[in-house]
């Protein structure tokens, strides 16, 4: 079990770590992350549904051999 | 002053640092890029398939990398392994299981819970059968989650605090992931990445280094027990469900969170989340058997949807688990 101090040594080790991260601009981060989105639209079913056609899905019709 | 004051001044100091430097890396808000991005249309959501077997609690669900297969797994005794068109279901430990996740080879199953052990199940035996392969043990506390990176290595998470890297031919924890001050509850991995996330009860979320061990980044801003994290398809932002009863979007390279998914009249803890394809759409799952739909980046609710499972299974399920492994699906 660690003491109260060795706890308190690991968070300041850890965040003497955080600290010196380069942090990039959110207004750059977020524009890429929106146009992963609008680049990937077409591929994500959930936002454009599936045609009859393409549904692996759908309720077979039965069909009459004549 | 003594030590333990002085530390605590030092850490304290430290985290304003921080925390400057997160404001000044933020220089547009979520919201303001988005404004112009057209909202996401009414999303209508149909049960599939109801897969049936367990009579109890499910409390782990993980599809194939093929999405054509799900484990899933039950309190105790037994999982279950969903196929298209057929089910096999195999006996595992007798403990409450917690945990459970399909290799993304598909020849590998693993789970775990009470029993602080991660079991690996090989699928492809020659007599037809699942089978007990390697047993993990070192963890001192409950297996909360577990990843494959590979069929030989997997990552684990803990009620000990920690997570672990684990030779599964050998049986041996290759390293050790230890900094949070609470249960790890979940954890989160990203194809061909150096680094995955995991989320604490200590109401954090960190990002580590899979080969040096090392937490690169700590993500706070949750108020209570970080349920659940998954990357954000393109890798550099994730999301997390939490007891707050939110849901939060955090970007990695700018260290900070993006954006919130809360409203009044939700007042339950998140258990999971889960992003489709394209990321437009987070599905989360919660306490009260519903799950929402937002859209990621409006912060919106696209769908909500009420258990209508509830209705047709005789014992209630309860959403801890929701995946996307594609476009059509998802289980809870």
């Amino acid at each position: 079990m660690s003491t109260r101090v060795e706890l308190l040594q690991n968070e300041l080790a850890q965040l003497e770590k955080e600290v010196k991260m380069e942090r990039m601009r959110t207004s750059e981060t977020t524009s890429e992350i929106v146009q992963f989105c609008q680049k990937h639209q077409q591929q994500d079913r959930l936002l454009r549904p599936l045609t009859v056609a393409e549904n692996p899905y759908k309720e077979k019709k039965s069909c009459a051999v004549l | 002053m003594s030590d333990i004051e002085r530390l605590r001044q030092e850490a304290d100091n430290l985290k304003n640092q921080i925390r400057e430097a997160r404001k000044q890396a933020s220089d547009a808000s979520l919201a303001e890029v988005v404004a112009s991005v057209p909202a996401v249309q009414r999303i209508t959501v149909r049960t599939r398939r109801t897969m049936r077997g367990h009579l109890a609690k499910i409390y782990a669900m993980h599809w194939s990398a093929d999405s054509n297969e799900c484990v899933t797994r039950r309190e105790a005794a037994f999982g279950i392994l969903t196929q298209q068109t057929r089910c096999m279901r195999f006996p595992c430990a007798p403990h409450g299981v917690m945990t459970c996740a399909y290799a993304p080879s598909g020849n590998l199953v693993a789970s775990g819970g009470l029993d602080n052990v991660c079991s690996i199940y090989s699928l492809k035996t020659r007599e037809g059968n699942v089978k007990v392969s390697r047993e993990l043990s070192g963890h001192t506390g409950y297996l909360s989650c577990c990843r494959f990176l590979n069929d030989n290595e997997i990552i684990t998470s803990s009620g000990d605090m920690t997570c672990g890297l684990w030779d599964i031919e050998k049986s041996t924890l290759v390293t050790q992931f230890a900094n949070h001050t609470g249960d790890v509850m979940f954890l989160s991995i990203f194809p061909e990445s150096r680094v995955f996330l995991s989320g604490a009860c200590d109401a954090s979320a960190k990002l580590w280094d899979i080969r040096d061990g090392q937490c690169k980044q700590t993500f706070t801003g949750h108020e209570s027990d970080i349920n659940a994290v998954t990357f954000f398809p393109s890798g550099q932002a994730f999301a997390t469900g939490s007891d707050d009863a939110t849901c939060r979007l955090f970007d990695i390279r700018a260290d900070q969170e993006l954006a919130l998914y809360a409203h009044d009249q939700i007042i339950c803890g998140i258990t999971s989340v889960s992003f489709s394809k394209s990321g437009r759409l987070l599905f989360a799952g919660y306490d009260d058997f519903n799950a929402n739909i937002w859209d990621s980046l409006k912060t919106e609710r696209s769908v909500e949807w009420t258990a209508t499972y509830k209705k047709k299974t005789n014992n209630t399920s309860h959403p801890m688990s929701i995946q996307c492994p594609d476009d059509t699906n998802s289980s809870t």
